[in-house]
């Protein structure tokens, strides 16, 4: 029975297949939305605005790209969005390769279990589910961006 | 300490402001203020006050306010991110006056 349920356990896991090449990544071209959209809640420099961060967080009103920038000054990068795109899809690339592919929910990343509270995060629950910027984050990785949901979010102070 | 800071005239962080009154107001809604000493200096005991982050912060002295462009999400001392010098992972010390320091703003401890 228990050996039953541990194959269960690891076949309901397998649609995680790290043995893919040629990982799917979300969408670039709409990043930006997004990240502005979660940027309050995530990107200051108490939090993920800092070279620390596994997930690092480049924006306006927090951590620079260019030495010469200062937070507060002037809006974010395009080359700033590029680089906590490339962060973020490097958290989980097989895990995140899945979700798009449908096979696993957004909402089973880590990034969004995170982002949730549902799981350990120094920074707590910091998107309600079902939020602006949580439907911002979970519909730009399903593939069908909810603008609407980013731009609210993106007003958030 | 909750919260803890120094707050300064200008962005250069020579000249500490004492008597600024500094807002904090928690993600509960609950707001405290309090004053800076002689060295700009302020803090909170967890008995005055034991905050839910995020916070909002401003600070002010007479009729001259700034209010933080972010909120803080879980860092108690203001100096982990407003460092002494601006860089592109700080915007400065916590300052007061963006353009010219007034004569006569109270600061120092002699």
């Amino acid at each position: 029975m228990r050996a039953a349920v541990l194959i269960a356990f690891v076949v309901g896991c397998s649609g995680v297949d790290e043995s893919r090449v040629n990982l799917r990544e979300p969408d670039q071209a709409s990043f930006p939305a997004v990240a502005e959209a979660l940027a309050p809640h995530c990107a200051t420099l108490d939090c993920h605005g800092q070279v620390g961060r596994n997930f690092r967080f480049y924006w306006a009103n927090g951590l620079r790209l260019a030495t010469d920038a200062r937070p507060g000054e002037g809006t974010t990068t395009a080359e700033e969005h590029q680089h906590t795109y490339r962060s973020l899809i490097a958290l989980e690339p097989f895990a995140l390769d899945a979700a798009l592919r449908g096979v696993i929910r957004p909402d089973q990343l880590t990034l969004v279990r995170k982002a949730r509270g549902a799981e350990a995060h120094k920074g707590g629950a910091k998107l309600a589910a079902g939020s602006d910027a949580d439907r911002c984050l979970v519909s730009w990785i399903a593939g069908a961006l909810d603008s609407a949901a980013c731009d609210r979010a993106r007003a958030f102070k | 300490m909750s919260v803890a800071g120094t707050v300064f005239a200008a962005i250069d962080g020579k000249q500490p402001v004492a008597g600024a009154k500094v807002s904090l107001t928690d993600a509960t809604g609950r707001t405290v203020a309090v004053e800076t000493n002689c060295a700009g200096n302020f803090y909170l005991e967890p008995s005055a006050w034991t905050p839910t982050f995020p916070l909002r912060a401003s600070i002010s002295l007479g009729a001259e306010t700034q209010t933080m462009t972010t909120l803080i999400h879980r860092e108690a001392s203001c100096a982990a991110c407003h460092q002494p010098t601006l860089s592109a992972s700080s915007p400065g010390p916590v300052f007061l006056f963006k353009g010219a320091v007034p004569a006569g703003v109270p600061g120092g401890c002699r």
